[in-house]
């Protein structure tokens, strides 16, 4: 008898329980879900970074296929008019995604996540570590982000 | 190279994705440290294998990278498509393992559990995680991906290709087998404690 031997063990093993015992069980494998959730597997640097690099050239080859994104060929010469400029732009959702992307594009230019600067490096390999070099750097545009606090 | 793993939770997933589409390498870097380590915990833990885990929760990100310049943002959320992706490969990889014996499934350690707060956490998630090994492969899926990824019933059976009720029925019988794999070990895992 092996796990997938029969496609009906899992409907006929196990009888289903009545909302008591559901609710019973809830309450016995909270504490179980929750210890769950907290303990995910680090995926190691190596995983990452395929995963990474694989998206960086990815983007390389949207960008060389030079194709407009939104999955519409490229406007035609004799298109007219607003109805005409939406459809090739691909639409309101696209419309809809692009003004979304614009945002969360100020947003993370304006505020960087913690780390990045460190993980770029790693991943592009700008470092000089192990060189004994190192690069004395000057922000010219320091974060914006002091100017929000008041007092 | 040290990682941020949850980086830049404000921005979705989505316009994350319509930004990498765009060239934006910065969106490349967030997507791949949020969601790698979600999908390879669920790979993981859906085929009690950590270097199967890692491919696939590679090629479901490099699947995602590919349909990204297609991506429409209402098709589905990111995260849904991304598990029903990995769930597929979980499930092709499952069957073609075919046949594997009842006997070989590891039985839960009778190892003593840690005395500290911390290592309590850690046994009771080993616990869960090898009492789910116990279960069917679907209600396993189902149940991990209702209590220990938060999606939804309804985003649920759209991933697993059922109706809500399936995933009610799946999820309840599921949580009734692993109540019964885990009473036995409350004490043991510091109940008696709280």
């Amino acid at each position: 008898m092996t796990r997938n031997d029969d496609p009906k063990a899992e409907t006929t093993l196990t009888p289903l329980p009545d909302p008591a015992q559901r609710a019973a069980d809830d309450a016995l494998l909270a504490a179980f879900f929750t210890a769950g959730k907290q303990q995910l597997p680090d995926p190691g640097e190596a995983l990452m970074a395929r995963i990474m690099d694989a998206g960086l050239a990815e983007q390389a080859a949207i960008a060389s296929a030079q194709r407009p994104y939104s999955g519409q060929t490229a406007m035609a010469p004799a298109a007219r008019g607003f109805g005409s400029w939406l459809a090739n732009l691909g639409g309101w959702g696209a419309v809809t995604g692009l003004a979304t992307a614009t945002v969360a594009g100020i947003w993370l230019g304006f505020s960087p996540p913690t780390g990045l600067a460190g993980l770029a490096d790693g991943v592009l390999g700008t470092s000089l570590s192990g060189s004994g070099e190192t690069i004395d750097q000057v922000d010219l545009l320091p974060t914006f982000e002091s100017y929000l606090t008041e007092g | 190279m040290n990682m941020p793993y949850d980086a830049h939770s404000d921005v979705s997933d989505d316009a994350l994705l319509v930004l990498f589409a765009n060239g934006d390498p910065t969106a490349a870097r967030l997507l791949t440290l949020r969601l790698t380590p979600r999908v390879l915990a669920y790979a993981q833990r859906m085929l009690g294998n950590r270097a199967e885990a890692e491919d696939v929760a590679q090629e479901a990100m490099l699947r995602l990278w590919r349909v990204a310049r297609d991506w429409r943002q209402d098709q589905a959320k990111v995260s849904t498509w991304l598990f029903r992706v990995t769930s597929n490969l979980c499930t092709d990889l499952l069957r073609r393992r075919r046949s594997v014996p009842l006997d070989g499934i590891a039985e839960p350690e009778d190892g003593q559990p840690g005395a500290l707060a911390g290592m309590i956490e850690q046994d009771r998630a080993k616990a869960l995680d090898e009492a789910l090994k116990l279960l069917p492969d679907r209600q396993r899926q189902a149940v991990i991906l209702r209590h220990l990824e938060g999606f939804t019933n309804p985003e649920i059976a759209e991933m697993m290709e059922i109706g809500v009720e399936a995933v009610e029925s799946l999820t309840a019988r599921g949580k009734r087998s692993l109540a019964l794999a885990l009473a036995g070990r409350r004490e043991e895992l510091g109940y008696d404690a709280e």
